[in-house]
């Protein structure tokens, strides 16, 4: 079979490779040589912690506090020989010098001089080796711990947003506990997510980072498409991320650090949703008398009393008819006001605390070292009534070094949480909230059973999809209570001076418990009750991974190194599910599935086995320190492919040139071009490639066809680009272009109706995204004791599907409206819709109006006017309930004869892609302040207000309030020349006409751009010296201050926050406002004390 | 001390080792696990039962009813709004939006859903068949193919072909004709049979059905299998009932087949009379039903009782409202709106009481134990839900309650608990058939007027006819018993409404009535869209003010492009580039 002669190939290679090689090793020297020195700053200070490595051998040595350190080097390895000493140490640049090993004790002291922007720190994620940043032939971005840890993220990767080009978060849920989505560069899937592969401590990462602690997080580094990822290949096309947590071996030799942190503060939100203050119901002239109906029935004691059917208010004054029901003016427009009008956001949005604290110790003693650390953390969000989120985290990580040349890490994880949630979407408390009467007091008590908060909520504006939401979050109970232990180990040894074997295995758990509780005697909105319902899903899920990889470095003659690779890697990976669904319980209080007379519903399991085995090799050859060559190829099989295609390759080829090696450019220290193009894949789901008739009750109904041709989606990506670094590497700049097509998409295609199976999962279609990345950091002001720097990224990207050999299709999630548009030629993340129409020209594109278009006609341009708000709408309805903005048709299809075959309504509303991005870090520090900011502008894109189309039914929206406009006209509805002034709108103008029956319309489209503060920190720090001054003698440094996260936004976008996507699918492509939980701000105290 | 040798070993053992790809789902079946097993066929069986009710009562059928002003609401919820409404998307009703890319507020998966529920069940039927014939799968223990089970089988897979094909016969101008002998490897080869054709080919399908279940004597599962009929609360049937409903369906197909009036005349309702003769109402008379268990919120299986039992969704229209009562006006009269109590001397609507006392939903008084004035099939809901400003307004304040079990939950109605038993033939709608075939037909008017009496009087509590009364008169019965009786049944309704021959001028804010229905409703459905994208054959689509409202021309609407039409366009546009992209079945 071709995949075993190949991974067989692959292994006998190396194999052969070894025992070749290996025989040839010189025979060892008889004794010891013992290199000693000492490594400071360019102004004296000696670097603990610093390390010193003889080139191509597992020796070196850590400097201790005062900047020491010793090497001793065995006899054995001792021949007299040169070796390269490099001494490096964090935030300097590396010093590298060759000396003879001979026997005995000599000195090599190291002054390392400042890399503030680290343009010369090692990177390893998609690499043979650990690699030094000026020789990689393709983008390989790192966000180090100070960038991290100055403003923490909510979850690990939330501080990488803004630090890197072309890295883009967006939050599926504001929720806390939830994570944001990453995309890297432009998207890769059609139809799914964008989401890459994400990697900590070696272990393949695929239930989130939701449980990691910021805190913990030492290095972020990031590859972004497949002409770098294609070392991961079939689950790498949409790059790949690698997390390091905190180890000890940054530590100075014989080095104790302890360090807490504690955070506290509170959360809240700096918008909110206005409402409409006036409504259109007739109202009584006097306490007891409606003109309108000549009905007097303002009797508190009878049952049609408005205060008891329409409201709670006790002052109400409503025209009621004969049924009990409300009359509505003739006009229709909402100018009366509310005679109380409570101020439901405030009761449902308030501010929330949350607490971290933070312990870790690490230390380094000889060949071992380790770091722990507990993490706690609480926070309540901003939403009534929640639980919030709580987690417990426990991390260990452990170095060791048994022998000269055989060293071992191991991590562990555990994280604990409970989440006490808020339902989103529809059905969510922001979804009740928009339906809402403002006379209905949703804090009053009490329901019949004791409860609090009125469950029994009128119809608002005889709509019924209101409901209290402070009943609803008091009531029902959503929990969310998570488990998750990570492990990894790595074993490294190093075999001889050019080769070194490493074995690896990570290993991922997760289990969950969701449940879902409404209590028996729940209250329905009406005030009806039922028996209540339970829903839990128990999951548990695994992921291992493991490999083995052997790596050379060989040198040929002076001038070339070359890198090798070659590694055999497995993943395998279980997710199962239990769930059930219960209801009308017996009895109160107990809601347990034995207890619900709701029998019939089935529960569900679902059990998914994921196997993979991969192999590549990647080489690379420096030749002469300025020229780089890389290449790669990597065979992938996996049970998630189809049988018949059940293997799959990947490549890549790179290389760079450091041009100031060869050309002396004036003013510039470095520069480098580069260029790499890589192939990687998308793997399909687990079901995908099987035939599935779905079970009901025991019987079976056909849905997906099998499709045992299945293959991963097929990302290649060209990308070029430069890096130049001038005035002593205090200034850098990055440019890259990245363009990448992925071909074989994984489309769930549907299927002619005589086919029986609806669907079956295809590989169709293509996507091509472009993507322009820019980088520009500056040290501006460099002086000792002052420091300032800057960080810009920004980055355009465009995406097309240039491939789409089925029908066109919107599509949607849940009940949002569907606007997202796939066809050939178009945008990825287009929203389709109807216009309405802003010029009269536009009427005629329409060819029923354009036949009527003559004088006198039905369509005449005489027949209709723009009105105030800009819409055409016909001359005889302005001013009266009958006004609307007439929609856009055109003819999609001519016919013969000049005739029009088809109409269409349905037309490009908006592109939710922004034009660009642009972020600007900045990090002062003087003397013993630090202050740290973050600025993300993201500009042009639009977004979907789903939120508010949908509560224009209800007449709730702040539009729909009249009272401030002038008064219209008596002649309203006659048309004359001029036409009278009618600005007031009755409410069918937008309930009926914007509202659109939920269809996507242009009206609900809003830019998306917007500048927002996401981070501002400001520290102050306490010197050991200064502690002992003041008797706290333990201590090593105290440091205080204050953070604040999504302080301050500037945008037009009219809901929450721009920063919205919708609940389901790609939230990069659906950006759809649906009532979620919003982003909220955040501002807090720090302390933080290290020993 | 490790050596080489070692690492070598340690390689190989891994490139050697490596792990079994090929993993079984175990969540869901598959062919294989199906069809060649006598369980999973007869599952299969029961889900092709399933999918043919989830298909006549689904979700998106809800507009068809509202078209019909039949069950009503305001709500945009399957693009009811959209298609019920005049004036508020088009000057006139609108037609049907056959698109693939349509939402479901502009009412673009209304075509589709019964479409590819119909043929889903037809599909099942015929692997079934393949199971039976072809695999020679057995279901007893001494493995004839001839055996009871495997007879019985045969003939419930046979029927649901059958059901099948009526189904897409009654609501769609053209469908493919397919059974388990028909070659699928190419489906854009499959050629479009017209209506009357599959109407044909679903009559003798059924037919089969007939013969083939007379053959012996058997009973569908129950016990400890799974029924057929809704999980394990579902009922049994006998082969002799089975026999029986066979028939109603056939005299169903003709009588429901007529897109007018003109068609109406001419159906052959000597057969409907035949078949309905031999209906669930004959012999020993049962109902046939399905078990729902909605024990979600969502609508389940059967969705149109579902939301057409519920207060808070959809409503009677005014139109039928005002027929039942003396005090309901159509439309409706703002801005006072219908008053409640009602006023009927029918026992079906009686005064409109509903619920315990209180309940807000309905009339705030209780029904009091043996209340007789209350009403079985409706009940008079107070409030009055949606501003008239979201359409024309043709919601009234009557509620059906008649199959209240399977509203939703939460209504503060005990037995409202979406679970029970879902009517979908009963003995009345059969004698409803039977007395239109014998009136139309020339039969006799005394057995046609009993027929009818068995809901007019046992169930309404109204005079009795006599079979003196004109044919007119009959009809006029008939119909208000069909108004009655067939609410809640799909797309019954609808069927019923647009060969009726009702005519009524505009007023009231009303388009005039042509032949049952409003000016521009569509009569039948075209193709969805969808499946002629998937087949690269021309979509077309009938009704709304664009097309003829159809009242005249049963195949009225846009003449329909064939694929030669459509590509030859196309290479005009850029001659020679499309055709050579084509598979080569599709070049000409």
């Amino acid at each position: 079979m071709r995949v075993r002669k190949f991974g067989a190939l692959l292994a006998t290679g190396a194999a052969a490779a070894l025992v070749t090689l290996t025989f040839s090793t010189a025979p060892l020297a008889a004794q010891e040589a013992v290199i000693k020195g000492k490594i400071t700053s360019e102004a004296g200070e000696p670097l603990g912690g610093a390390n010193v490595v003889v080139a191509n051998t597992n020796l070196g040595a850590i400097t201790a506090a005062n900047g020491t350190y010793t090497l001793t080097i065995g006899a054995n390895a001792t021949r007299g020989q040169q070796v390269v000493l490099t001494a490096r140490y964090i935030g300097h640049k590396p010093v590298t010098r060759t000396v003879t090993l001979s026997a005995g004790e000599q000195e090599q002291n190291f002054q390392l001089a400042s890399d503030p922007l680290r343009l010369e720190e090692v990177v390893v994620t998609g690499v043979a080796e650990a690699t030094d940043r000026r020789k990689l032939p393709m983008t390989v971005a790192s966000v180090n711990a100070d960038q991290l840890q100055a403003v923490p993220g909510a979850s690990a990767l939330q501080a990488v947003e803004g630090k890197v080009a072309g890295v883009r978060l967006i939050p599926n849920s504001a929720q806390p506990g939830g994570e944001p989505s990453l995309r890297l560069r432009g998207a890769t899937s059609i139809g799914g997510r964008q989401d890459p592969l994400v990697i900590v401590d070696g272990v393949i990462t695929r239930y989130g980072l939701a449980d990691i602690a910021g805190e913990d997080v030492e290095r972020v580094e990031i590859v972004k498409g497949a002409a770098a990822s294609a070392l991961y290949g079939s689950d790498a096309a949409n790059g790949v991320v690698q997390v390091f947590t905190k180890r000890g071996a940054s530590l100075p030799e014989g080095g104790v650090r302890i360090t807490t942190r504690v955070e506290g503060g509170a959360n809240n939100m700096p918008n909110r949703l206005e409402f409409s203050h006036h409504h259109a119901w007739e109202v009584e002239q006097a306490p007891g008398y409606c003109a309108a109906t000549g009905l007097a029935q303002d009797d508190p004691t009878t049952p049609a009393d408005e205060s008891e059917i329409w409201t709670v208010a006790p002052n109400a004054n409503y025209c009621l008819n004969e049924n009990g029901s409300r009359v509505i003016r003739p006009d229709q427009i909402a100018k009366n006001p509310y005679t109380t009008y409570y101020d439901h956001w405030n009761a449902l949005v308030n501010s929330g605390a949350f607490w971290t604290g933070y312990a870790s110790v690490g230390q380094r003693s000889g060949g071992t070292n380790y770091s722990a650390s507990f993490e706690e953390t609480r926070n309540k969000g901003v939403i009534f009534g929640l639980g919030g989120y709580n987690r417990q985290n426990f991390r260990l990580n452990v170095d060791q070094q048994m022998r000269s040349n055989l060293d071992a890490s191991v991590s562990a994880f555990y994280g604990k949480s409970t989440n006490g949630r808020a339902a989103e979407g529809s059905g969510g408390p922001f979804f009740g909230l928009m339906f809402l009467q403002p006379d209905v007091n949703i804090k009053a008590c009490c329901n019949p059973d004791g409860t609090p908060y009125i469950a029994n909520v009128p119809l608002s504006g005889d709509v019924a999809n209101d409901f209290n939401p402070l009943y609803e979050l008091n009531t029902r109970k959503i929990d969310q209570d998570r488990n998750r232990f990570t492990g990894s180990g790595r074993l490294r040894w190093r075999l001889n001076q050019w080769l070194q074997a490493e074995g690896t295995f990570g290993y991922d758990q997760e289990a969950q418990e969701y449940t879902d509780v409404t209590p028996f005697g729940h209250y329905a909105s009406t005030g009806a009750t039922d028996k209540g319902s339970l829903y839990l899903q128990s999951k548990n899920d695994w992921q291992a991974n493991g490999g083995v990889t052997l790596t050379s470095v060989r040198h040929f003659g002076s001038q070339i190194t070359n890198t090798t690779k070659v590694a055999a890697i497995f993943e395998d990976q279980r997710d199962r599910f239990l769930q059930s669904t219960s209801g009308g319980f017996v009895v109160p209080r107990v809601p347990e599935f034995g207890t619900g007379t709701d029998a019939l519903v089935p529960s569900l399991s679902y059990d998914a086995r994921i196997r993979n085995e991969n192999f590549y090799g990647v080489t690379t050859f420096d030749i002469r320190d300025r020229y780089i060559l890389d290449g790669l190829v990597r065979r992938d099989g996996s049970s998630l492919f189809g049988p018949n295609n059940r293997w799959a390759t990947y490549y890549r080829v790179s290389g760079a040139w450091r041009v100031t090696q060869d050309i002396n450019l004036p003013g510039i220290e470095e520069m480098r071009l580069r260029a790499s193009y890589g192939t990687a894949g998308l793997r399909p789901g687990f079901n995908y490639q099987y035939e599935i008739l779905s079970v009901v009750g025991g019987n079976f109904k056909a849905i997906t066809q099998g499709n045992p041709d299945l293959k991963p989606a097929q990302s290649a990506e060209l990308e070029v680009g430069t890096n130049i670094d001038f005035k002593g590497g205090r200034y850098t700049l990055e440019y890259t272009y990245a363009q990448k097509k992925t071909r074989d998409q994984i489309i769930l295609v549907d299927l002619p109706a005589v086919a029986w199976f609806a669907n079956q999962w295809q590989n169709v279609g293509s996507l091509r995204a472009r993507t322009h990345e820019v980088t520009f950091a500056a040290r501006v002001i460099n002086q000792p004791g002052t420091q300032l720097t800057l960080n810009i990224v920004g980055d355009r990207t465009r995406q097309v599907i240039t491939d789409w050999p089925l029908p066109e299709r919107l599509y949607r999630f849940e009940q949002m409206p569907a606007a997202f548009f796939l066809g050939k030629g178009s945008d990825l993340g287009v929203l389709y819709g109807n216009h309405w129409i802003r010029n009269i020209s536009e009427l005629y594109d329409d060819p029923a109006k354009a036949a009527l278009n003559g004088p006198g006609q039905t369509w005449s341009p005489d027949s209709v006017m723009v009105n105030e708000d800009g819409y055409v709408v016909r001359k005889s309805a302005y001013g009266t309930p009958t006004e609307r903005a007439i929609k856009y048709v055109y003819c999609k299809l001519p016919g013969p004869g000049g005739t029009c075959a088809i109409t269409s309504n349905i037309v490009k509303i908006g592109n939710a892609n922004p034009d660009f991005n642009l972020s600007f870090g900045l990090n002062f520090n003087m003397n013993h302040f630090s202050v740290n900011a973050l600025l993300d502008w993201s500009h042009g894109g639009q977004l979907y207000n789903g939120t508010r189309q949908w509560a224009f039914q209800a007449t709730r929206d702040r539009v729909q309030d009249q009272a401030g406009k002038p008064a219209n006209a008596a002649t309203c509805g006659v048309v004359s020349d001029p036409m009278p002034a009618c600005p007031q709108k009755a409410l069918p103008y937008y309930g009926v006409g914007f509202y659109n029956g939920l269809d996507p319309d242009d009206f609900f489209i809003e830019s998306g751009s917007y500048a927002k503060l996401k981070e501002f920190a400001i520290h102050y720090t306490f010197a050991g010296s200064t502690l002992r001054s003041i008797g706290l003698r333990n201590l090593g440094e105290l440091r205080v201050g204050v953070v604040g996260r999504n302080l301050f936004t500037i945008t037009k976008y009219s809901g929450l926050d721009p920063e919205v996507s919708g609940l389901f699918g790609d939230p990069f492509q659906v950006r759809m406002d649906w009532f979620q939980y919003p982003q909220f701000r955040s501002l807090s105290a720090v302390v933080e004390i290290t020993y | 001390m490790l050596r080489w040798s070692t690492l070598v070993v340690a390689a190989a053992a891994i490139v050697t080792v490596s792990c079994n790809l090929n993993v079984e789902n175990p969540n869901d079946p598959d062919k294989l696990r199906s069809l060649g097993q006598p369980s999973g066929l007869q599952a299969l069986l029961g889900g092709g039962v399933r999918t043919w009710v989830e298909t006549r009562e689904n979700y998106y059928v809800m507009p068809l009813d509202a078209q019909a002003d039949n069950y009503t609401a305001s709500w945009n919820n399957a693009a009811m709004r959209f298609y019920s409404s005049v004036g508020s998307d088009c000057p006139i009703r609108c037609g049907w939006t056959n698109s693939s890319t349509a939402p479901e507020a502009a009412g673009g998966p209304t075509v589709e859903v019964l479409w590819y529920g119909y043929y889903n069940v037809l599909a099942t039927a015929n692997n079934v068949l393949i199971g039976i014939q072809d695999l020679h799968v057995c279901f007893d223990d001494d493995c004839s193919v001839d055996s009871t089970l495997t007879q019985r089988n045969k003939s419930i897979a046979r029927m649901l072909q059958g059901m099948a094909l009526a189904g897409i016969a009654m609501i769609y101008d053209q469908g493919f004709i397919v059974d388990e002998t028909t070659d699928l490897s190419v489906p854009k080869n499959l050629p479009f049979h017209t209506r009357q054709e599959v109407r044909d080919a679903a009559i003798a399908k059924l037919d089969q059905a007939y013969t083939e279940a007379g053959v012996s004597t058997w009973s569908t599962p129950g016990g400890s299998d799974p029924s057929w009929f809704g999980l394990q609360r579902g009922r049994t049937y006998t082969n002799v009932q089975i026999r029986q409903l066979i028939r109603t369906m056939e005299a169903e197909l003709i009588a429901m087949f007529p897109r007018n009036s003109a068609e109406n005349t001419a159906a052959d309702w000597a057969a409907v009379t035949n078949y309905a003769s031999q209906g669930i109402s004959s012999g020993t008379p049962y109902q046939f039903e399905f078990y729902i268990d909605q024990t979600t919120r969502e609508c389940g299986v059967a969705c149109i009782k579902t939301w057409g039992n519920s207060v808070s969704t959809e409503r009677v229209d005014t139109r039928v409202a005002a027929i039942l009562t003396t005090n309901h006006q159509d439309p409706w009269p703002a801005p006072s709106g219908n008053p409640c109590p009602t006023i009927s001397a029918d026992k079906r609507v009686g005064d409109g009481r509903y619920g315990p006392a209180g309940n807000k939903n309905y009339n705030q008084v209780a029904i009091a134990p043996g209340d007789s004035a209350s009403g079985t099939d409706y009940a008079c809901a107070g409030v009055a839900i949606f501003p008239p400003a979201r359409g024309s307004y043709h919601q009234s304040n009557l509620q059906h309650v008649r199959y209240h079990q399977l509203a939703y939950r939460g209504e503060d109605l005990p037995a409202d608990d979406g679970t029970g038993q879902d009517p979908l033939y009963t003995p009345q709608m059969n004698d409803l058939l039977w007395a239109e075939g014998l009136i139309r037909s020339g039969g006799s008017a005394v057995t046609a007027a009993t027929l009818i009496n068995n809901s007019r009087v046992t169930r309404g509590g109204l005079p009795a006819l006599t079979g003196a009364e004109t044919q007119a008169e009959l009809i006029a019965a008939l119909q208000y018993e069909q108004e009655v009786e067939f609410m809640g049944q799909g797309v019954t309704p609808f069927f019923n409404r647009r060969r009726s021959g009702y005519n009524a001028a505009a007023g009231g804010g009303r388009p005039a009535y042509v032949d049952g229905l409003i000016t521009g409703t569509p009569r039948h459905m075209p193709v969805p869209a969808k499946e002629l994208d998937i087949l690269t054959r021309a979509v077309y689509t009938f009704g709304g003010p664009t097309l003829p409202d159809m009242s005249r021309s049963v195949d009225g609407g846009q003449r329909q492009e064939t694929v030669a039409d459509r590509f030859r366009v196309l290479q005009n546009a850029r001659p020679g580039y499309l055709t050579r992209f084509l598979p080569s079945e599709m070049r000409f």
